[in-house]
């Protein structure tokens, strides 16, 4: 067990004397995170809005948030509007039902912003509409023409009220951010895995070199080598994981839900990463082939598992193949902790196929690899 | 005895590399194996090791079959691979530790004996520099090292001082010569017959697989007879005088490479102005004669008709 240990941690230690690794395993993606994050969340408020046919305050509802400086989108469905919400692609969700009142989707930690928000604009877009009204009754005006007419007032600037606000006293709690907790996750599992499957690489070189020969001419069995070099993998990719999670947490204020969770989906990907990795590193027959083949793979397995773009935008079929990418149960796991505030027990399903591709994939390699170290 | 090879054979496909082997060494002695390029050293040494199996024949270490799954017996042995076996990107101090602690080696223990072997292959003051930056010399010197720092019953060298410089070979040689004064084995492999003269108690001449002699130098050189090494300079066309040469009734061999003609002859006092001769009729020119007792290089030549490096 000792030497099982000597040989991961050496394993770590050279990989991070290699000042490419430094960048591509520690800058480069929580460079990703925070570009994602700033081309996603724009500093304005997004609300998405579902207008239904037959709905009359839609359009004056939509020119109000428009004039406080909210961008406002158009979504087809409510369903795909509330999953943007949960993944904070929009801060809220408005639903304009032609028979009924309307309905609105936040955050918890921005349903109350949101809230009176959209309240006070439908409040104004409803009493523009009885001013209309009463206007087109008592005047004898056309309702069209009426409603212009207070539509025009309603825009006039200045506007009628301003109200000047200070803050005072800093923030309660922290600051709920949340454009970055998507692009975090996505980057999590696509750099971990790039990084198992480049690394594989550095096994072929041990082998080119002569050491894992010199070590097996030590006290030393076969067995125990090979369980120090998966060690070794599966420390570098657990290195790289937590840094991900504990960097964009500080530095961004990602909210990543439990922990625990996390814990379990990092354990078992990183675990499938290293399966990967040592059974392209058993299979290559040169270092720079295993480090091609495996950016490509990574990136082509992380396209389909969601973690380029969110798999939301996925037709049937597209979403049928990322299942069968490890990227898309550890994304759905990691969802699920992050954006529905679940725990281990909601995270049971995943975990389960996480940890079969990494027993498939682990087996495979020590069959391959064991041809290889013993004599 | 610290080890025993009894009949080892090795094939690969249909081609026998190791034929037939047997040699043993006993503790504080310092065996050679001598043998051209594509001898079968390697293969024997890694047969020895345990690190390649065999097909026939046994290894015993301290009287224990040493085989491809045999663990223990290994912290007897201290290995020096022929192709640099180092982490280039740990320092040389860093690769000393981790083999140390593949041998079983930790704390305080560990540290004074990588200290002991930095001061013995002269690397005290480079120990923390990674071994990418080294030159070619002291990177052969860690290899060596990393052999040895477990204080082997036995170290296995094979050809240590390929590519090095004078100064570092001479560096390697003596450190070799301490550690057998200090009762260390030691299974030396090299084509370069000067260091087996130096360093070897006993010496086995091995080619195309078989130990074609055995002993120490005195035996193998008294195996020639009353023959004396006749060595010629010459900046001519020599082969084709090695043929007429050697049809002379009282020459054994002759081989010619880099500008030397190399006879073995009966009486070179008195027979080797006959072949002076035969320069003069071939007019070649000749820029220096020697005559001198045989030494293992002509012990290959006598036995194989061939220099041991070509
Ligand atoms: N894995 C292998 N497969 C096939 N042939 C091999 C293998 N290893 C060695 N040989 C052959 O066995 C013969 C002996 O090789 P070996 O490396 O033992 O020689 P050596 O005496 O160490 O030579 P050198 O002085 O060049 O190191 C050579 O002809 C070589 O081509
Ligand atoms: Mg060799």
């Amino acid at each position: 067990m000792g030497k099982v240990f000597s040989i991961a941690t050496m394993e770590l230690r050279r990989w991070l004397r290699e000042r490419s690794n430094i960048f591509f395993v520690f800058v480069f993606p929580i460079l990703m995170v925070l570009m994602i994050g700033l081309m996603f969340g724009s500093s304005n408020l997004r609300i998405g809005v579902v207008v239904e046919p037959g709905d009359r305050l839609g359009p004056e509802l939509i020119d109000d948030l428009d004039r406080q400086g909210i961008e406002v989108v158009a979504i087809s469905s409510t369903e795909a509007g509330v999953t943007a919400v949960e993944r904070g692609e929009l801060e809220g969700l408005l639903v304009l039902e032609s028979s009924g009142s309307p309905r609105f989707a936040a955050r918890p930690d921005t349903a109350a912003e949101i809230g009176t928000l959209l309240e006070a604009s439908l409040a104004r877009a409803s009493i523009q509409y009885r001013v209309a009204d009463l206007m087109a009754e008592r005047l004898e005006l056309d309702s069209a023409q009426s409603l212009t007419i207070v539509n025009r007032a309603a825009a006039m600037s200045p506007p009628l009220v301003t109200v000047e606000s200070e803050t005072v006293g800093s923030a309660l709690f922290g600051e709920a951010e949340t454009r970055f907790d998507l692009g975090a996750s996505q980057q999590l599992v696509l750099f971990v895995f790039l990084t198992s499957l480049a690394s594989s690489g550095q096994l072929i070189l041990s082998r080119k070199l002569g050491v894992i020969r010199r070590m097996t001419a030590t006290p030393t069995s076969s067995l125990t080598v090979l369980l120090g070099e998966t060690a070794g993998r599966y420390l570098i990719a657990l290195v790289q994981a937590l840094f991900i999670v504990g960097a964009t947490m500080f530095l961004f204020g990602v909210n990543w839900g439990s922990l625990f969770g996390v814990g379990w989906i990092i354990a078992l990907f990183c675990l499938v990463g290293t399966g990967a990795g040592m059974l392209l590193g058993s299979i290559s027959s040169n270092e720079e082939q295993a480090s091609g083949v495996g950016v490509m793979l990574a990136l082509g397995l992380a396209a389909p598992g969601g973690a380029m773009v969110p798999a939301e935008i996925f037709s049937n079929t597209m979403r049928t193949v990322a299942k069968l990418t490890p990227h898309s149960w550890a994304l759905q796991g990691l969802g699920e902790l992050q954006f529905r505030g679940g725990g281990v027990g909601d995270i049971m399903a995943e975990l389960a196929v996480l940890a079969t591709f990494a027993v498939v994939l682990l087996l495979a390699a020590t069959l391959s690899l064991r041809r290889n170290i013993t004599p | 005895m610290i080890l025993e090879c009894k009949s080892i054979r090795k094939r690969f496909g249909d081609h026998t590399v190791v034929d037939d082997v047997s040699f043993y060494i006993a503790p504080g002695e310092t065996y050679g194996l001598l043998g051209p390029n594509g001898a079968g050293k390697t293969t024997t040494i890694s047969i020895v090791c345990g690190l390649l199996g065999k097909d026939g024949g046994e290894v015993l270490i301290k009287g224990q079959q040493m085989n491809t799954g045999t663990v223990s017996l290994r912290s007897a042995i201290g290995y020096v691979p022929q192709e640099i076996a180092l982490y280039p990107e740990l320092s040389a101090r860093e690769n000393l530790v981790f083999f140390g602690r593949l041998q079983g080696f930790k704390g305080p223990q560990l540290k004074r004996r990588v200290d002991e072997v930095l001061d013995v292959i002269g690397l005290a003051d480079r120990a923390d520099d990674l071994v990418a930056e080294f030159s070619g010399g002291m990177t052969r010197r860690l290899n060596i090292g990393v052999g040895m720092t477990h204080r082997p019953e036995l170290l296995i060298l094979d050809e240590p001082t390929v590519g090095v410089d004078p100064q570092s070979r001479n560096a390697i040689l003596g450190a070799v010569e301490r550690l057998a004064t200090e009762g260390m084995a030691v299974l030396y492999t090299t084509h370069y017959m000067e260091e087996a003269e130096r360093l070897c108690n006993r010496v086995g001449i091995i080619d195309h697989g078989s130990v074609i002699a055995e002993g120490t130098q005195r035996d193998l050189v008294r195996q020639i007879g009353q023959l004396d090494r006749v060595t010629i300079e010459s900046p001519g066309a020599l082969s084709p005088l090695v043929e007429q040469i050697e049809a002379l009734t009282f020459v054994s061999t002759a081989s010619a490479k880099e500008g030397q003609l190399r006879v073995l002859l009966r009486d070179g006092g008195r027979n080797l102005t006959r072949i002076l001769h035969l320069f003069e009729d071939n007019d070649v020119e000749v820029r220096g004669v020697q005559i001198d007792v045989p030494d293992l290089e002509a012990v290959f030549l006598h036995l194989t008709g061939r220099a041991l490096r070509d």
